[in-house]
């Protein structure tokens, strides 16, 4: 498992294939939830005001998306810098959403009050929610600024990439329903799928410079 | 040409998302919290009842005159016309009193760039008592008598459902005439989006609202027979939470309430349905178009709080401060031989003010309902249709932790009790509560307390106060300003029943006794 550390050269059309789409998403994220034929038929879900709530909903649908490029990249089989760069452009955009996300939830809804975040949403669920937010934003942090490829580094990102979409999936999945369940299930198909695809790739490599074992 | 095509790309996708985002901080801007002293949220606060932004709701009555001056131009404006208390200049924009303004969407209470105008609690619970043509005192709390709301409303979606007339070009038009300049980009961008949408809203609901009334239609009792004073709560409620049109028993008639010292009962309406204040004031913003939505905004429910906190306490006005001179009248003697009265006949229910601390002292059946087959008052305000599905409705309408959802047992028929009648309640200020019973068919107390017979027929409008009968009085022949036929013959409008202290002309009946029984009344605050 390849560690993609923060020296690259990312290109413009990688930039372009990434920041594009996130720029409009994002937007459509923060914008559609305006439009009078969602707003006007929002019922008080959660008792969150209407705009409030979409854009809750609409950036974590966003964040998810992105984060599933990121998990498939990130687990792929092989190594090869263009694919280094677009996880990291897709890690990135995913934690801007996520943040866009993290703002709506905690600053808005939650009033930027931490007490009345784990009043609401118990220890567990506030807690992984908080460690999800600063694991990612750390991992980024070190993918971007840190040259090192200390052991900690690699262990910490391979750990960061199983553990986020591991509560990604439990609330996705397991504690909510409609869209983001199915954003949910893909997430798990994808990363189970790019696992078992390395897996294959890594025993067939095996095979082939191992002979003497067959 | 790939790499520039590229940075075209992230340049227009980068400016996106900066336009959203000082979109985003301008559409914080647009809502300014403000804390409303309870008695200015009662005044003025809203009500999450948001219906059209401000510059369409100063125009609409000058574009459709035949729905908003319906007796004519000569007989007044739409204010005077509907019986809205004309608002102060210079505040709250001028309005008339019961108007708030927002800077919230209707109905998702969205921010909006333009102001929005709703409905506050005042337009309804503050009444102008008339001592002559020209001489009136408001009295806050007294429900208002002469306010017809439910015709303005049809006046209201006449005008938004004339697509030939009401465009926003001509909205547009009408302002910059009336006012000398344009609609701003964000007045015009705005009616861009709310006229469609709440056409279609109208439009969709026909089936369940029907058409509107209008002209003179709107003032004619056989077609719109609420009149003033009065709604059909009900019949609201049913549409929204039910999903029901309400056109099979929906003469439930009600009188505006009074809302003096509200922290003398428990609880209100007339047959006692809803055990709790806020609550009531809750449904009644439903009523009048709120939504669940709307209401959880803190702007929005505070307001609401503290309209409902300042009824707590809000005092009536006194006879002699209304009507000196004929204070000055009152013979002590008689007064005291009515309290007597009032004691024995009328304390035991309605319950009296202690004059040494000033404080009303419930009676022993103050709180009760009284079933309808004892107090023999109009039936159909307690036996509507879907009078025993619609608590459990509106329990479920209000989705679980919805700050201002009623508790299940505060509603009636429920836990606390199914009796359908009508609550014994207190009658601080008696004297300024008319008309009387549920649904306003009485005009005076002299009549109420069966000193002299009740009218069967009346006219109802911007009536006079009738110092000595203590109530409203009534023309002959209808007038301009006092339109609406009131027959106590028609379903809904019965003036029968609650024959105290006896009925008229029968067993026990002392004319001399009622006399002093209402001298007594005038003088009970």
């Amino acid at each position: 498992m390849g560690t993609l550390n923060s020296r690259r050269h990312i290109t413009l059309t990688q930039f372009t294939a990434t920041f594009v789409p996130f720029a409009l998403l994002l937007s459509a994220a923060l914008m559609v939830p305006e439009a009078p034929q969602i707003i006007e038929h929002h019922r008080a879900f959660y008792n969150i005001e209407a705009l409030v709530y979409y854009r809750t909903i609409y950036s974590i649908w966003l964040t998810m998306v992105f984060l599933i490029f990121a998990e498939v990249l990130f687990f792929w089989p092989g190594d090869s810098p263009q694919r280094r760069n677009y996880w990291l452009l897709c890690w990135t955009f995913g934690f801007f959403a996520f943040a866009v996300h993290f703002y709506y939830t905690i600053g808005v809804v939650f009033h930027g009050s931490l007490r009345e975040v784990y009043a609401k949403q118990g220890v567990v669920i506030a807690t992984s929610n908080l460690l999800d937010f600063a694991w990612w934003g750390f991992d980024l942090v070190l993918a971007w600024f840190v040259k090192s490829e200390a052991k900690w580094i690699r262990v910490q990102r391979i750990l960061a990439h199983i553990y986020i979409p591991l509560t990604f999936f439990v609330s996705a999945v397991v504690i909510k329903h409609g869209f983001v369940r199915g954003l949910g299930i893909l997430m798990t198909v994808a990363i189970v799928g790019t696992l078992v695809l390395r897996f294959l790739r890594r025993r067939h490599a095996h095979l082939i410079v191992s002979p003497s074992r067959v | 040409m790939k790499r520039f095509l590229q940075i075209a790309l992230i340049c227009i996708s980068a400016l996106l998302l900066v336009f959203v985002f000082v979109f985003l901080f301008m559409e914080s801007r647009w809502v300014k919290p403000r804390h409303l002293e309870k008695h200015e949220a009662f005044l003025y606060g809203p009500t999450g009842t948001e219906l059209m932004p401000l510059a369409v709701f100063k125009v609409l009555p000058d574009m459709f005159p035949e729905y908003f001056q319906p007796a004519g131009k000569e007989a007044g404006d739409w204010i005077d016309q509907f019986g809205f208390n004309r608002g102060t200049p210079n505040v709250n924009e001028g309005l008339p009193l019961g108007f708030s303004i927002t800077n919230y969407r209707p109905k998702s209470g969205a921010p909006s760039p333009v102001q929005f105008v709703g409905f506050s609690c005042s337009m309804c619970h503050v009444s102008q008592i008339r001592r002559s043509g020209k001489d009136a005192v408001l009295v806050e709390g007294m429900g208002n008598y002469s306010v017809d709301f439910i015709a303005w409303v049809d006046a209201v979606r006449s005008s938004l459902l004339n697509e030939d007339r009401l465009t926003v070009d001509s909205i547009s038009q009408a302002y910059e005439k009336k006012f000398n300049q344009p609609l701003s980009f964000s007045e015009k961008s705005m009616l861009r989006v709310w006229l469609p949408g709440t056409r279609k809203f109208f439009k969709d609901n026909l089936p369940k609202y029907d058409e509107p009334f209008h002209g003179l239609a709107a003032r004619d009792s056989r077609l719109m027979p609420n009149g003033p004073a009065r709604t059909q709560p009900f019949r609201n409620l049913i549409r929204i939470v039910l999903d029901r049109p309400a056109t099979n028993g929906d003469n439930a008639f009600c009188k505006v309430p009074t809302l003096y010292e509200q922290g003398n009962r428990v609880w209100g309406q007339y047959d006692g349905s809803v055990g709790n204040r806020l609550s009531r004031s809750v449904l009644a913003a439903i009523a009048t178009g709120a939504t669940i939505e709307n209401l959880i905004i803190p702007d929005v429910s505070n307001a609401v709080i503290g309209a409902v906190d300042y009824t707590v306490t809000l005092k009536g006005p006194r006879y002699e401060q209304l009507f000196p001179e004929e204070a000055a009248k009152i013979d002590p003697a008689k007064v005291e031989r009515g309290r007597q009265v009032y004691m024995s006949s009328c304390a035991s229910c309605h319950g009296f003010r202690n004059t040494q601390t000033g404080k009303w002292e419930n009676g022993p059946m103050t709180g009760q309902v009284v079933p309808i087959e004892q107090i023999k008052t109009d039936p159909e305000r307690v036996n509507f249709r879907y009078n025993e599905s619609l608590p459990d409705a509106l329990y479920a309408f209000f989705p679980d932790g919805h700050p201002l959802r009623p508790k299940r047992e505060d509603i009636r028929p429920g836990p606390a009790g199914t009796t359908r009648g009508y609550i014994n309640s207190p009658i601080e200020s008696v004297f300024a509560r008319a008309p009387y019973l549920h649904n306003g068919a009485v005009l005076t107390l002299a009549e109420l307390i069966n000193l002299k017979p009740r009218r069967a027929l009346f006219y109802r409008g911007a009536n006079l106060y009738d110092p000595i009968d203590v109530g409203l009085s009534t023309p002959l022949q209808p007038e301009t300003a006092i339109y609406y036929r009131f027959d106590t013959n028609m379903r809904g409008n019965s003036n029968q029943g609650h024959d105290y202290p006896w009925a008229f002309h029968g067993p026990g009946w002392n004319q001399a006794a009622l006399e002093d029984l209402l001298e007594f009344l005038k003088t009970m605050w």
